[in-house]
């Protein structure tokens, strides 16, 4: 594809990199290499350093040779896709360090034909998108930030179940990875201990019966601390290390999410919602619990209910009357 | 005819089958027209601002939304609602409308977004023209193949 992929690997330092994995650990002479890659001694000397700045572990041995330590923990795409078992998401994935929001370029790149299950990853987003405007918290080196690129052949009206689809896919990667009790909050949030730890914004293009692309994008706090995020987010955002105590591999855990997403779009392009229904409910927070829900045109609230087949949240309200919210933003009131 | 006369000629029109009411009275004229009219529930439970149809499937099940639809003189071209959701005119609250009436717009170009269940999803105009009318207002509740925009094609 011929998008602009600014730390993309050129073909060069991708074979250099293959070479040198293979040997990690093991110092390798520089003529080897040269006369393995058939380029001259400069010209690997060259590649070594293109391999550093993208974040690689290469030490150099004087008159020895180079020994590969590691990779770093980025989500550049040729780590990423190391070992991937995806079918469709992630066969395409381009990786910028930096950028105003990964679903902004990848709308645009699935108006320009992006492939189905491209993923745009960012190390740190500037402007990253909640919905409406809002802001997503998106510091450096630390979590994950990316939207996928899907194409369905599905009714439109089918489409805000993927939101669905894509938590409950989330929260099982993340809740078995890092044993924590998490939990989704309709439809869009994930919890843990009262705060949030991931979100979902899906955005989508559409003429009345044919979908034209349709972006998902994923914020997952992975190892941010308390202190990377601004104030007014401390009492309700969390991460998994904030959880857990532990330091977590970025690019494994991403890899993991990759691969559950991948399994679950399949089956549910297949089987629809139905199956994601019941384990959306399984692990809701909302339901059984009341609620506030501030809607576009006004305030509601009452008991959550249920999830019904269209992923609607059903909510009885105090005067008894029974209804079915589609959009709005869910306050989860305390217990009393 | 005062504030109060006026406001009871509303609730009365609300409360029945009437969409619109002219009364004529010591010179004075008044015109009222409810411009959507409510949505009737099909299921038990009821259908408020923001919701779907109770425990009815969404309308969707029911076909397009067939109230409300514009006389349209032969050639001018409806932008519908492809599924239940929020109607919003501009991307975020503090930007501008995608469109105005007057506004010409391309094929391809964003003319709005309809929101369910925090999906967004921008509508675009499948043929290049000027819009002619805007048929809901901002953050209106849409049914699905309800019209939101009447567009005078270009050649």
């Amino acid at each position: 594809m011929s998008i602009n992929q600014s730390d993309a690997l050129d073909s060069g330092a991708a074979d250099l990199l293959a070479l040198m994995r293979s040997e990690t650990g093991r110092v390798v002479s520089g003529a080897s290499l040269s006369r393995e890659l058939g380029v001259s001694r400069t010209a690997v000397w060259k590649r070594v350093n293109r391999l550093r700045a993208l974040g690689y572990r290469i030490e150099s041995a004087q008159s020895a040779g180079y020994r590969f330590v590691g990779a770093p923990d980025t989500p550049l795409a040729q780590e990423v896709q190391l070992d991937l078992a995806t079918e469709v998401i992630g066969r395409e994935v381009c990786y910028r360090p930096s950028i105003d929001s990964t679903n902004v370029l990848a709308v645009e790149m699935a108006r320009n034909g992006a492939a189905e299950g491209t993923v745009i990853v960012a190390d740190t987003q500037s402007r990253g998108r909640g919905r409406l405007g809002r802001s997503w918290v998106s510091p450096p080196g630390c979590n994950l930030y990316f939207s996928v690129v899907l194409r369905p052949s599905m009714v439109p009206a089918a489409i805000p179940q993927i939101t669905l689809m894509t938590a409950v896919s989330l929260c099982g990667v993340l809740s078995e990875a890092a044993a924590l009790p998490i939990r989704i909050k309709w439809p869009n949030d994930l919890w843990v201990g009262g705060r949030k730890v991931a979100g979902i914004l899906t955005e989508m293009s559409s003429e009345m019966d044919r979908i034209r692309h349709v972006v998902v994008g994923i914020g997952v706090n992975v190892n941010v601390a308390g202190d990377g995020l601004p104030e007014d987010l401390q009492r309700t955002a969390t991460s998994l290390t904030l959880e857990t105590g532990t330091h977590w591999q970025r690019v494994s855990l991403f890899r993991g999410l990759l691969q559950a997403l991948d399994r679950d779009y399949a089956s549910f392009c297949q089987a629809g919602f139905a199956p994601f229904r019941s384990r959306f409910i399984e692990r809701s927070m909302t339901l059984g619990r009341r609620i506030r829900v501030q809607m576009p045109e006004g305030e509601t609230g009452g008991l959550a209910l249920d999830i019904t087949e269209q992923g609607a949240l059903r909510i009885r309200r105090d005067d008894g009357s029974v209804v079915d919210v589609l959009s709005g933003d869910v306050t989860v009131l305390p217990e009393i | 005819m005062n504030l109060k006369e006026i406001k009871e000629l509303i609730e009365m029109i609300r409360g029945s089958e009437i969409s619109e009411i002219e009364v004529e009275r010591e010179g004075s004229r008044i015109r009222i027209r409810i411009g959507q009219k409510p949505v009737v529930s099909q299921g038990p439970a009821p259908l408020v601002p923001g919701t779907a149809a109770g425990s009815e499937p969404a309308a969707s099940a029911a076909g397009p939304a067939e109230a409300a639809l514009p006389e349209l003189v032969p050639g001018q071209v409806v932008i519908a609602s492809p599924m239940v959701g929020t109607f919003y005119r501009s991307p975020s609250p503090e930007l501008p409308p995608f469109v105005e009436v007057g506004s010409s717009v391309e094929t391809g170009q964003t003319v709005c977004i309809i929101e369910a269940m925090k999906i967004m999803n921008e509508i675009e105009a499948e043929r290049t023209g000027s819009v002619l009318r805007i048929l809901k207002e901002d953050k209106d509740p849409v049914e699905y193949g309800e019209p939101l925009f009447i567009l005078e094609p270009l050649p």
